[in-house]
């Protein structure tokens, strides 16, 4: 214990130094340690979150970009199927026109074909009647008798010849 | 002049039963220096720090993360107490080594008595320090171990192992006295080589000395802050056999 006094140990002041460091110990833990790190590891979770959400992000954007190039894509396959289509139909459509042209006219020009021909069947038709009456009322005049039915027949188709050559000389 | 350091620290007066030595004024001086500057820097505390909090929060990590390295999951509950020696300890050397210290006091009769003295140059304090330590670990042993596990690290019906646990027992007690006397020796060896030195010339010799004191503070606190999670570490794990 000599030692104990030359080194000025005194049981009270050990124990005001035991008290004293507890009560340090217990105020930091409290006010000190405890704020900050709980603020350390705070912040170390808000910056992991800050990583993971850009992280996030990062993908979220490449994914858009890959459905945006998608989407575009696909508009652009779309637009020249339509386009095709559009052509084809266009033509389709063409064709038909031209076609339903191409009959229409030829129906007109047979039509006014078949006209033409009934035409020249009835003017022929009226020219055999007309020739028929004048050969009748020549012949009456200069033989003061009726043509009888054959002479009528051979007297017209005679006349009908000379004419029908005179107009297509 | 003669005997301006002595082995123990001087009374200054009593309060009551409790006798006060300049080192027990400064250690006031040291928890009140310590106590404002934790209400200060954890005034406000937020997610963007101010300068304070700043340098509260780069001591604290820093410290922080080395008791994790050893401790591992045990690192909330040994944490508080590691820091608060670690803490305590280089605050008490770095005011000690302020002006004033060891010079102003006041002459009982014939003998100068200094105001203030560094704390750890005090056996008292480290002697305290060095019990909190131990008993903290014995404590957290029990905590995490359980009262059978604890004492089964001592004591074995295995003969070869008893006598090492015994052995071990003792080396508990060794603890106290070396954390005790490591920090004392060191700290009561740099004052007296200041005082010693400042009185063969008091202008820019002492320097280099207080430079060295600077290191011895900063490392003699890390040690004692480093051996008690040491202990407490090793003591906590489950003996394997």
């Amino acid at each position: 214990m000599e030692i104990a006094k030359q080194f000025g140990i005194e049981p009270i002041l050990l124990l005001a130094q035991i008290i004293n460091f507890l009560v340090i110990l217990f105020v930091l833990k409290k006010f000190f340690y405890k704020p900050l790190v709980k603020m350390l590891a705070d912040r170390k979770a808000r910056i992991a979150e800050s990583l993971r959400n850009a992280d996030t992000i990062e993908g979220k954007l490449k994914a858009t970009e890959e459905k945006s190039a998608l989407v575009l894509d696909t508009a652009r396959k779309n637009a020249e199927d339509i386009l095709t289509d559009a052509k084809a139909e266009a033509q389709r459509i063409a064709d038909a026109a031209g076609q339903e042209a191409k009959t229409a006219t030829e129906q007109t020009l047979k039509k006014a074909m078949e006209q033409i021909q009934s035409e020249r069947e009835k003017m022929q038709k009226d020219l055999e009647q007309e020739t028929l009456d004048l050969v009748t009322a020549t012949v009456k005049k200069v033989l003061g008798r009726n043509l009888r039915d054959v002479e009528k027949k051979s007297l017209t188709a005679k006349s009908i010849a000379d004419i029908t050559r005179k107009m297509s000389s | 002049m003669e005997g301006h350091i002595t082995l123990a620290a001087e009374k200054l007066f009593s309060i009551g039963p409790l006798p006060i030595t300049n080192t027990i004024l400064t250690t006031w001086l040291v928890t009140a220096v310590m106590v404002s500057f934790a209400f200060v820097a954890t005034r406000k505390v937020a997610l963007v720090p101010n300068s304070i909090q700043n340098f509260a929060e780069f001591a604290v990590e820093s410290l922080h993360d080395l008791v994790e390295s050893v401790a591992g999951t045990k690192t909330a509950v040994f944490f508080p107490i590691i820091a608060s020696f670690f803490f305590f300890i280089i605050v008490g050397n770095y005011l000690g080594l302020l002006p004033g210290f060891g010079t102003i006091g006041v002459h009982q009769g014939s003998k100068f008595v200094p105001l203030f003295r560094s704390i750890n140059s005090d056996l008292n304090t480290t002697l305290a320090l060095a019990l909190v330590s131990v008993i903290a670990t014995h404590y957290l042993a029990i905590k995490y171990l359980g009262l059978g596990g604890y004492l089964k690290k001592w004591f074995s019906l295995n003969p070869i192992f008893l006598f090492v646990g015994i052995i071990e027992l003792a080396g508990e007690f060794t603890k106290v006295v070396s954390l005790s006397f490591r920090l004392f020796g060191n700290i009561f060896a740099g004052e007296t080589a200041l005082t010693t030195v400042s009185k063969l010339f008091a202008f820019i010799v002492p320097i280099p000395f207080m430079l060295l004191e600077i290191i011895v503070g900063f490392v003699q606190a890390l040690v004692f802050a480093m051996l008690t999670l040491v202990f407490m570490v090793i003591l906590t794990q489950k003996h394997e056999h």
